[in-house]
């Protein structure tokens, strides 16, 4: 049972040929070749496949895509500038070394980013409170943290620079 | 555990007539968020050869929150609309803090109340904080509407009263009493073998009499234990007509306990959970019974003067 479907990924539309048997992430990595969702325990419990769906944050390992066509989907692709840039929430996680492995971080970066978006000056308790539906088995969660924190006075040292000019 | 799912027919339906006809036709399932559906589908407990999605059925979509006229939660409003709500956070506080303790909480994004009331899971929180709301569900069928009252809902482990071809259109709690409060609460460890019983949750609601120096009224239920949340009219006759005191809620948390069963064969995990549920109920009623005591918004009152002045 096929159907031709339409995806708003990165603000870019593809219309792709899908199966309502998939499931978003499974479209994201393998017929979008977008691989910096990732896929970990596929049940909704580690967070790691995490993508912004009409700007919530949604598990894409148990969405099933028929359930995502026509909306605005975000991944961390589309975090960084056209240039390739880094993000201020970027930046503060490379800044802060909060990636290990690095498997969790595209979708502790996804999370925070509608924290940041939602709340733009979370208290730590907030942040944690945000990424725990997130796991990662590094237990980097110390530095996760700060570097949100960290984001979030950058994002606000901008906004107010951007007042003063 | 396999990794990708099996084929499935899909429908996506405009109306409740459409999706009621799709449903029995193909023998198909209704399918909202899929938050229980697609793990279920992908561990192959399930095999579902149709699913019918509501996801753009018109007239499931209402919601209002109001202490006047109740709580109307519609099939499609995702579990995430309950929680800005300045109502519900006030008047319908069970149900709010069961919304914000989802785990994880992309969940609440994902999936509506509703659907999470029918997957008839027997650890679910939202259903425990509903019954202690006297959630009723508004069901549609072939053969006309009917109205459920959530504790007498299921049947069995994943089974509830629903027919195939029936969908529940939305959920309804009645308007609370003037002075009572609600709360939920829940003990969650990380579950280290598959025999090990890692969940129990409470809820309770509570109204008190005008002055607030007796209750009225209680309702006390308490999940995880059984295939469904019960509902215990011992604790709760322990409870009416007392003034809330410390030691009135433990001996309404022991009136429950007396009724507990043991649900494993394992000592020491009967233990554990026996103590952690009489404290947990404890602090459930206190809560509730703190907040129908605290209760003050003047906006509330405000709000009744001028329609008496009407």
């Amino acid at each position: 049972m096929k159907m031709l479907a339409t995806f708003t990924v990165n603000g870019r539309e593809h219309d792709i040929v899908i199966e309502p048997h998939m499931v978003l992430a499974d479209i994201l990595r393998d017929q979008l070749r977008l691989t910096g969702t990732k896929r970990a325990c596929s049940g909704g419990n580690c967070g790691a496949c995490t993508v912004l769906v009409d700007g919530e944050p949604t598990c894409s390992c148990i969405t099933l895509g028929v359930l995502a066509r026509d909306k605005k989907i975000e991944t961390v692709e589309g975090l960084a500038a056209a240039k390739g840039e880094f993000s201020a929430l970027q930046s503060a996680f490379i800044n802060n070394n909060a990636a290990q492995c690095g498997f969790c971080t595209s979708g502790m970066l996804m999370t925070a980013e509608s924290l940041l978006r939602d709340n733009p000056r979370p208290t730590r308790e907030e942040a944690k409170v945000a990424i725990s539906g997130n796991i990662c088995r590094c237990t980097g969660y110390v530095k996760i943290v700060d570097a949100i924190m960290d984001a979030a006075a950058e994002i606000q040292k901008a906004e107010d620079m951007a007042e003063e000019v | 555990m396999g990794r990708v799912l099996l084929p499935f027919e899909y429908h996506e339906p405009a109306t409740v007539e459409e999706a009621m006809k799709l449903a029995a036709e193909h023998s198909g399932t209704f399918l909202m968020g899929g938050c229980t559906l697609v793990p279920a589908l992908r561990r192959r407990e399930r095999r579902d050869g149709c699913l019918v999605s509501l996801t753009r059925v018109e007239g499931l979509d209402q919601f209002n929150a109001h202490p006047k006229t109740g709580l109307t939660v519609g099939a499609k409003v995702r579990a995430s609309a309950l929680s800005p709500d300045i109502w519900t956070g006030k008047r319908f506080a069970a149900l709010h803090e069961a919304v914000e303790q989802l785990y994880p909480p992309h969940i609440a994004n994902m999936g509506s109340l509703v659907g999470n009331l029918c997957s008839a899971v027997p650890y679910f929180d939202l259903p425990t904080a509903a019954i202690a709301l006297d959630a009723q569900m508004h069901i549609t069928g072939p053969d006309g509407d009917r109205v459920v009252a959530l504790e007498d809902f299921y049947t069995a482990k994943f089974k509830t009263v629903l027919n195939s071809n029936e969908i529940v259109t939305h959920v309804f709690c009645p308007p609370p009493n003037p002075d009572s409060g609600s709360g939920f609460k829940k003990i969650y460890r990380s579950r280290r073998t598959k025999q090990d019983m890692h969940k129990i949750n409470a809820a309770a609601s509570v109204s008190l009499d005008p002055e607030r120096d007796k209750i009225v009224d209680a309702r006390v239920v308490l999940g995880s234990w059984d295939f469904r949340p019960h509902r215990y009219r011992k604790a709760e006759e322990v409870l009416a007509g007392q003034a809330p005191s410390f030691e009135l809620f433990t001996a309404a948390a022991d009136a429950v306990m007396a009724e507990l069963s043991p649900v494993t064969d394992m000592d020491w995990v009967e233990k554990t959970r026996f103590a952690q549920a009489r404290v947990l109920l404890r602090d459930t009623i206190a809560q509730a019974a703190s907040r129908a005591k605290s209760r003050h918004d003047p906006f509330e009152d405000a709000a009744e003067i001028l329609e008496g002045a009407k």
